[in-house]
């Protein structure tokens, strides 16, 4: 199955299928960064401090890694909708950073799917990274995620 | 016990935390910004006949919330923030107080930053005391800078 066969917002448990992909895309702007670092508390310069970033080795101020496994983490709420029933373990590796205006590509494959009845549906564990400007991989990310069966019948494959 | 922040400083134990409420605003903008209308968080219905009773805040705002909590208290001695582990324990709905509290794990002489790499173990726990996140991270910490204000 490619993501193209199920409708965002609609995929429950049972359209689950190893190898499924989810992808996502979203321009990371200076909005982005500003409120971040005030819902986050966090005002070091690097993510402030333009002149202070500039001397840095990034350059400029990186968006906050924080951010982007939030970001990572709407892809998955744009497939699964209401059947995301929750998060048990997220584990993040930063490997390059995003600046103000990269657009960034999120794409998580689906690697292992557990059913169980007593979650209302079932485990799934998917492998993600995300991409900024030119390729370049920023994140990588495993996640297990509860996602719920449908009660509507047969899925919806529209 | 006084703040410490560089890699020198660091000892393996020592700890550190902060407390947060996560309000209904933090809610809101966290699912601006990470395009997540998930109904869980979004919908009090939704959330009232869920699991958890009531809507939840979205994982990842708590999470950047403890990971900030490493980078406030290590006051721009940490070079770059290289891996984050979170296990969820019990749901955090909006208008909990969570506390954060991060532990110094383990650490490794890096040279070359003028510093190493520290892992640190945390803990998030609710106004009722429940630890409802646990937490690893790890990080390149310099050297806290001398009297001279060198490095």
């Amino acid at each position: 199955m490619t993501q193209a066969a199920v409708r965002p917002g609609s995929l429950c448990f049972e359209q689950v299928e190893v190898g499924q992909v989810l992808e996502g895309r979203l321009t990371v702007t200076e909005s982005h960064m500003v409120l971040a670092a005030g819902i986050f508390g966090d005002f070091a310069p690097l993510y402030v401090d333009a002149e202070f970033a500039s001397q840095t080795r990034f350059g400029a101020c990186p968006a906050p890694g924080a951010l982007l496994v939030g970001i990572m983490g709407g892809v998955l709420s744009k497939w699964f909708g209401k059947y995301a029933l929750g998060v048990q373990e997220q584990h993040a590796e930063f490997k390059a950073p995003v600046l103000a205006d990269a657009t960034v590509a999120t794409r998580w494959e689906v690697e292992e799917r557990h059913p169980d009845a007593s979650l209302g549906g079932g485990v799934v564990i998917l492998g993600g990274e995300c991409r900024a400007a030119r390729d370049v991989l920023a994140v990588v990310a495993r996640v297990s995620l509860v996602v719920g069966a449908s009660v509507a019948g047969p899925p919806d494959m529209s | 016990m006084g703040r410490r922040g560089g890699y020198d400083e660091l000892t393996i134990g020592y700890s550190f935390g902060r407390q947060v409420t996560i309000t209904n605003m933090h809610t809101l903008l966290a699912n601006a910004l990470f395009a997540d209308a998930v109904p869980l968080h979004t919908d009090d219905e939704a959330g009232a006949s869920s699991m958890y009773g009531r809507r939840i805040a979205p994982g990842p705002l708590v999470a950047g919330i403890a990971a900030v909590t490493l980078g406030m208290h290590l006051d721009g001695a940490a070079v770059g923030y290289l891996e984050q582990v979170e296990r969820f324990k019990g749901p955090i709905h909006p208008g909990d107080t969570v506390s954060v509290e991060w532990t110094v794990a383990s650490k490794t002489p890096k040279p070359r930053f003028k510093g190493g790499i520290v892992v640190f173990e945390g803990v998030c726990r609710n106004q009722h005391g429940q630890a409802v996140m646990e937490l690893g991270g790890t990080a390149i910490i310099s050297n806290a800078p001398d009297e001279l204000g060198e490095e």
